[in-house]
């Protein structure tokens, strides 16, 4: 503390803190000369509140601007609408702060924060966010109150604002509540990032840029038995197609509307699946999965790859609950299945594979077989699961089984359904999550780098047969999650937020873990998936039906009570109800200031009298002065004196302060 | 019991007087002289609000509709704050000091406050320049003046017009504002400039003779030695009888006795009249500290020789009042009554 | 007012004229026991003011001429070496007197003032390990010149607050400074008028003087206007409140009362808080941050 803030500066450098504070989270998507401008320009600001620098030259920094401008509209192609949106709302905070010499240049950076931080959330709603961001709200705030808080000093002006903001909240909570939630006004730009998920082509190679994602994909909650963690294949994408590369969805696969009812039979697992919004029209689930309620709004259908998907892309969570029968085969829709398509291999590729698989003679045997042979290659030889597999660009088949022998879980289940289909079985590869951390005792959280890939191979008697190649390499992936199976050096890929979650794990701080995600759990069910149909059924919880006419009642209602909260803020309770305990001293002092003398606010009630009392005849001057003394003696003293005696004084030389009055006004009239 | 109940009625009853008192005095603001709109902060945030609105719409996310619904209600909520902030205030604005025209005149408001709110600022906006008072009186304090130097105004008698009195409380996002109108005109009387003064007499039939000139210079004769009042100046102490412990006597000069001029304007005909009209200025004052009666002659206004302080207020704002071609003379009267 | 107060003022006014109010204050300041700080300029009467205060409280007086070189020993005293019993024996400075004045103090560096203050807050001075108590009663009566010249240290805002209170002697009006022109032949014999037992059996009644809750809250309310308000460059501490509210006993006391009324607290207020308020900032005359106090706070709403 070698110099103090003087507190003109404060709320600057209050804005300047909530700035760093603000954008920390959005780092992923600024772009690297945006942080260059953010440094400098927040190592600016800050030093403004030290020391006197000028603000920049308005004309330099428009020029300045157009530039940035321009670098944005550059960019924006690779780094899609929303982060731009980012980007430019950081560029034009930083330039604002440059010429911060006003207080109406603060206000364009209180609303400018808020839009960042409006994106902030965009970005991230969890809970931990959620109070991330209101801090910062929060402290926006005590700047704008600052602005304006004339001679009010910096602490009490905080708690002016606190109250200020404990008022609004309960309005706002109710806005939430009631106002009718809409559907989107048109298809907003999503963020074209490579963290969202499965797509709908496998190229190997791709699943580990996904392995390093910690992003939440899905929370299964369930009603009884969790599954056990090899049994926790969760289904999302079939893929059939290969064109030597890449693994694409040929041709889909019938949905299932109309097709005879399946008979659901064996043991059952019962949950509930709340997933963030994939970008893809795909959802999870374990095999087979029955549907039984849909909470989000779209549809969601199984198709005759036991995959569920719904209408469109999910752009919102969607929320679904599930009964799962793992222990059926899958060899339904035997009549429409097409094997030509599962047996399509790319003409002249892998001559290497081809090679081997002839060489293997296995005309005679059966599937089971088939696949037992093909698989002990992985066994027998030393292959080995890695985060960062070499670059396979042709004949990748070969590459992998002869050359490389390293590889990720896609890496594998391309070569093994490429055997497969060479073999004559028809195989395909099903992507979509492995494992789950389980939290308390019936929640099950799937993050990105749980995405899995693995093979299904067709036996005419058993029906579809999953085959988890990885899971011969590397068995501990299956058992306790892609930890695990990685080295030290392979872990330090996955995002630190997520490792460090795992650290305090393993340091006991399990419960703490657990809650943290409860807390979201909770705080995603009741906030963020809180849409129409949640509304409407608080509202058929208070009128038992949620037709239209309640509806109106509901909103009339809520209104009227917002109005009569904001009224029970502005009533003055105080003055009206209070015990009303006017001390003698005040009412003189009124009654005088009523016949026109004004007292100074500083005087006491002595200095007053003495100054008026030239004013007043002998009586009253008497009668004032008794009762200053009686008061005095009252009020200060030790001396035990009866406020009735007081009172009596008070009494007299009030009436005969009016008695005079009354004269004056009968001699006017 | 029975005592508190009498108590609380004339607390009630002198509460109710002393209200009615006040409007009358003080300029109060209620809902029929306040008007409020949001500041440009205000409507920014209100916009955002309605940008977050859509945006939470479209991505359906209920966090940052609850962000703009925070705003809303942080809009509403300011609106009644502020309105409650600003009428809490009553501003009065005391007769302004006649000033010269070489100095920037005081302007004297007084603010007075119920003082439910502390902290904010008003915004005085007299002749399009705006003065910032942040708001000091605390709560449970009553009253506050704030003193507005005017920029310089130019010799005359000015009517300031409405005065714009804003308020802006909490974050900022409403302004109050009403509009107050000075009873009283600003009086701003020449600036001084220092010349000799040469009384005139005049006789009565002074239409067309040049004024029979007799010159009276201010004479030092001494006429006798009085008690010293508090109003006489220092240098006609005699200090000759201060140092022989007689007390604080005053030198008496034969001022008043006889000596009765005019002043005219028409002795500076040569100079632009402004110049004309701030020697007179300094003459006037001259005049009047040294107890001469004297007249003033404006041509088409005169003012008789006498003396006194009411003499030189009448005297100096015929001066500010003074317009070469018409009249305003009648007004002067009647401001100065 | 209390009679033996009267005399006493009356006698003290006798030789430094027309300062009343200046001599009551400092009364004030003794018998609420704390120090004093006369602000002003050269030649005002601040020594002839201390030294009559000495003579009629009957305490031994020293005055210590602060300069630049003044260093903490010559005030405070030395060990010197005794050949004859080969051992060391303290010789007390000045500062082992009942009343000091020290003169000038903004101009002895800041060692030294930091020194005084000390032996002034903790009523005791060690030196070399060994601690002397200094007598009782002990005040230290401090004068500054408030112009700022070269090569003088302004007290520090921490300093300040440890007197209790600054008061300041100013010009005598005309018929003061002609008496004191008049009667300077005659001599100023001054007797004791209120011997230690008086003075310090007056003090104990001091404390006992009630301080009800209306004015404790008027008093409150005041200092808590310095911290809430950006109108005052330094707040008060609650040493300054303690120091408010000692005084206004002390001048209920001298007004034969035995509760303290707003009024007493409106009299001693500017020389109690107007240094701490303003600390070194001295170049705004004529506004009082005490006067400024005062006038937004309403004794009556407390």
């Amino acid at each position: 503390m070698s110099q103090q803030i003087s507190p003109s500066k404060l709320p600057a450098l209050i804005a300047v803190a909530t700035f760093c504070y603000t954008v920390m989270p959005l780092a992923s998507p600024i772009m690297v000369w945006v942080w260059v401008l953010f440094i400098c320009a927040v190592g600016i600001a800050g030093a403004r509140a030290f020391y006197d620098i000028p603000p920049l030259k308005n004309m330099t920094l428009n020029l300045f601007a157009v530039f940035c401008l321009g670098l944005l509209v550059v960019f924006s192609d690779d780094y899609g609408l929303l982060s731009t949106m980012v980007n430019l709302l950081v560029v034009a905070c930083c330039l604002k702060f440059l010429m911060l010499h006003k207080k109406s240049d603060l206000h364009v950076i209180l609303v400018v924060q808020i839009f960042l931080i409006a994106c902030g959330f965009i970005y991230h709603q969890a809970v931990g966010f959620a109070i991330y961001y209101s801090i910062a709200i929060c402290s926006l705030l005590y700047v704008a109150f600052l602005l304006n808080a004339g001679n009010l000093r910096s602490k009490p002006s905080f708690r002016q604002t606190t109250k200020l903001l404990i008022q609004t909240v309960p309005i706002a909570v109710a806005l939430f509540l009631v106002v009718p939630r809409l559907p989107p006004f048109w298809q907003t730009p999503t963020e074209s990032n490579t963290k969202t998920g499965l797509s709908e082509s496998v190229t190997p190679g791709d699943i580990a840029n996904l392995a390093q994602s910690a992003d939440l994909v899905f929370r299964a909650e369930f009603n009884g038995e969790i599954p056990a963690p090899a049994e926790r294949y969760w289904r999302s994408i079939v893929l059939d197609y290969f064109d030597g590369a890449t693994w694409t969805i040929g041709s889909e696969a019938i949905a299932n509307d109309n097709q005879p009812y399946l008979r659901y039979e064996g043991n059952v697992f019962r949950y509930l699946i709340m997933a963030e919004p994939t970008q893809t029209k795909w959802l999870f689930s374990l095999d087979i999965p029955r549907v039984t309620d849909v909470m989000s709004s779209q549809n969601i259908y199984m198709n005759q790859n036991y995959q569920l998907h719904a209408n469109g892309a999910a752009t919102q969570p969607s929320l679904y609950v599930l009964e799962s029968y793992p222990g059926m085969k899958l060899d339904h829709y035997q009549d429409t299945l097409n094997f030509e398509k599962y047996l399509q291999v790319p003409n002249n590729t892998n001559p290497q594979t081809n090679a081997w698989i002839d060489s293997l003679n296995l005309a005679n045997k059966n599937t089971l077989e088939i696949i037992q042979l093909l698989t002990s290659k992985f066994t027998q030889e030393a292959f080995s699961y890695t985060l960062k597999p070499p670059l396979m660009q042709n004949e990748s088949v070969d590459q992998f089984l002869f050359d490389y022998q390293r590889g990720f879980c896609s890496h594998y289940a391309s070569a093994l359904t490429y055997m497969l289909r060479i073999a004559n079985v028809p195989a395909r590869i099903v992507t979509g999550y492995q494992g789950g951390q389980v939290q308390g005792d019936a929640i099950i959280t799937v993050r990105q780098y749980d995405a899995h890939a693995w093979v299904e191979a067709w036996d005419d008697t058993v029906g579809w047969i999953r085959i988890d190649p990885t899971s011969l390499v590397a068995p501990n992936r299956l058992l306790s999650g892609l930890f695990s199976s990685l080295d030290d050096e392979d872990s330090d890929l996955i995002e630190g937020n997520e490792l460090f979650r795992n650290m305090a794990s393993f340091w006991g701080l399990k419960q703490l873990n657990d809650l943290i995600t409860i807390a979201n759990h909770n705080w995603s069910q009741m906030v963020l998936d809180f849409d129409q149909d949640s509304q409407r059924s608080i509202l058929e919880s208070l009128f038992g039906d949620a037709n239209a006419k309640n509806l109106i009642t509901f909103l009339i209602a809520s209104f009227i009570a917002i109005g009569a909260f904001i009224t029970f803020l502005f009533v003055p309770w105080r003055r009206w109800f209070s015990a009303g305990e006017v001390s003698a001293d005040v009412l003189l002092v009124e009654a005088l200031e009523n016949k026109g003398y004004d007292k100074h606010v500083s005087e006491t009630l002595k200095q007053f009298c003495q100054r008026i009392s030239p004013e007043l005849n002998r009586e009253q001057n008497n009668l004032v002065n008794k009762f200053i003394d009686a008061f005095y003696t009252y009020q200060y003293s030790t001396e035990s004196i009866k406020y009735s005696q007081v009172e009596a004084c008070l009494m007299d030389s009030l009436n005969c302060l009016t008695k005079r009055k009354n004269k004056a006004s009968n001699a006017n009239s | 019991m029975i005592t508190s109940i009498k108590k609380r009625y004339w607390a009630i009853h002198y509460e109710w007087v002393v209200k009615k008192a006040a409007a009358q005095q003080a300029q109060g603001f209620g809902l029929h002289n306040t008007f409020i709109l949001p500041t440009s902060f205000g409507w920014s945030t209100i916009a955002v609000a309605i940008c977050l609105f859509v945006l939470g719409t479209n991505y359906q996310n209920n966090i940052v509709l609850s962000l703009s619904y925070l705003l809303l209600a942080l809009n509403l909520l300011s609106l009644f704050h502020n309105y409650f902030f600003f009428t809490q205030h009553k501003v009065d604005v005391t007769r302004p000091i006649p000033d010269y025209a070489n100095r920037k005149p005081h302007l004297k408001l007084s603010i007075s406050s119920s003082g439910t709110y502390s902290g904010g600022e008003l915004n005085f906006i007299i002749e399009g320049l705006i003065y910032n008072y942040p708001v000091s009186i605390k709560k449970g304090h009553h009253k506050d003046n704030f003193d507005i130097r005017l920029p310089k105004h130019p010799r005359g008698i000015h009517y300031l017009g409405k005065i714009t009195v804003n308020g802006i409380y909490g974050f900022g996002l409403f302004k109050c504002w009403s509009y107050i109108v000075p009873d009283d005109p600003l009086v701003v009387y020449p600036a001084v400039e220092k010349q000799a003064a040469i009384l005139h007499k005049m006789n009565d039939d002074v239409s067309g003779k040049e004024a029979s000139d007799s010159q009276i210079s201010i004479s030092d004769n001494l006429q006798g030695i009085r008690q010293h009042q508090k109003t006489d100046p220092l240098h006609h102490v005699s200090w000759k009888h201060v140092a022989k412990g007689q007390g604080l006597l005053s030198k008496d000069f034969n001022e008043s006795t006889g000596i009765s001029g005019w002043l005219l304007l028409r002795d500076f005909l040569d100079l632009p009249i402004e110049k004309a009209l701030m020697i007179l200025c300094f003459q006037v004052q001259e005049l009047s500290r040294d107890k001469v009666s004297f007249g003033l002659d404006l041509g088409s206004h005169k003012i008789l020789p006498n003396s006194g302080e009411k003499h030189l207020k009448e005297c100096l704002l015929s001066l500010a009042s003074y317009s070469a071609e018409s009249n305003n003379n009648a007004k002067a009267a009647t401001i100065a009554s | 007012m209390r009679s033996d107060i009267r005399q006493c003022i009356d006698k003290i006014g006798n030789i430094v004229r027309g300062k009343q109010t200046q001599i009551e204050l400092s009364l004030v300041c003794i018998l609420a026991n704390g120090h004093l700080l006369l602000e002003d300029l050269p030649g005002m009467g601040k020594t002839t003011l201390s030294q009559a205060l000495a003579t009629t409280l009957g305490l031994d007086y020293a005055r210590i001429q602060f300069t630049s070189d003044l260093l903490p020993a010559d005030m405070l005293g030395v060990n010197i070496f005794n050949q004859s019993n080969n051992e060391f024996t303290f010789h007390g400075g000045p500062i082992f007197n009942q009343i000091v004045l020290a003169d000038e103090i903004n101009r002895a560096s800041p060692k030294t003032q930091s020194a005084l203050l000390e032996a002034m807050a903790e009523r005791q001075v060690t030196i070399d390990g060994e601690t002397y108590k200094l007598p009782d009663p002990f005040f230290v009566i401090a004068s500054q010149n408030p112009l700022h010249q070269s090569g003088t240290h302004p007290l520090p805002e921490s300093q300040l607050d440890r007197f209790q209170m600054q008061i300041s002697l100013g010009y005598p009006d005309f018929e003061s400074e002609k008496q004191m022109l008049l009667r300077q032949d005659s001599p100023l014999v001054l007797d004791t008028m209120l011997p230690i037992e008086t003075l310090t059996a007056m003090q104990q009644s001091v404390s006992k003087v009630i301080m009800s809750d209306s004015v404790i809250n008027y008093l409150l309310k005041l200092v808590r206007l310095t911290r809430e308000s950006s109108d005052f460059p330094n707040a008060l501490s609650p040493r300054a409140t303690k120091a408010i509210f000692r005084c206004a006993q002390a001048y209920a006391f001298i007004n034969r009362r035995d509760f303290v009324t707003p009024e007493d607290i409106q009299f001693i207020l500017p020389s109690v808080t107007e240094h701490r308020l303003r600390g070194q900032l001295y170049n705004q005359t004529g506004s009082s941050y005490s006067e400024h106090l005062l006038q937004q706070v309403d004794p009556l709403a407390a």
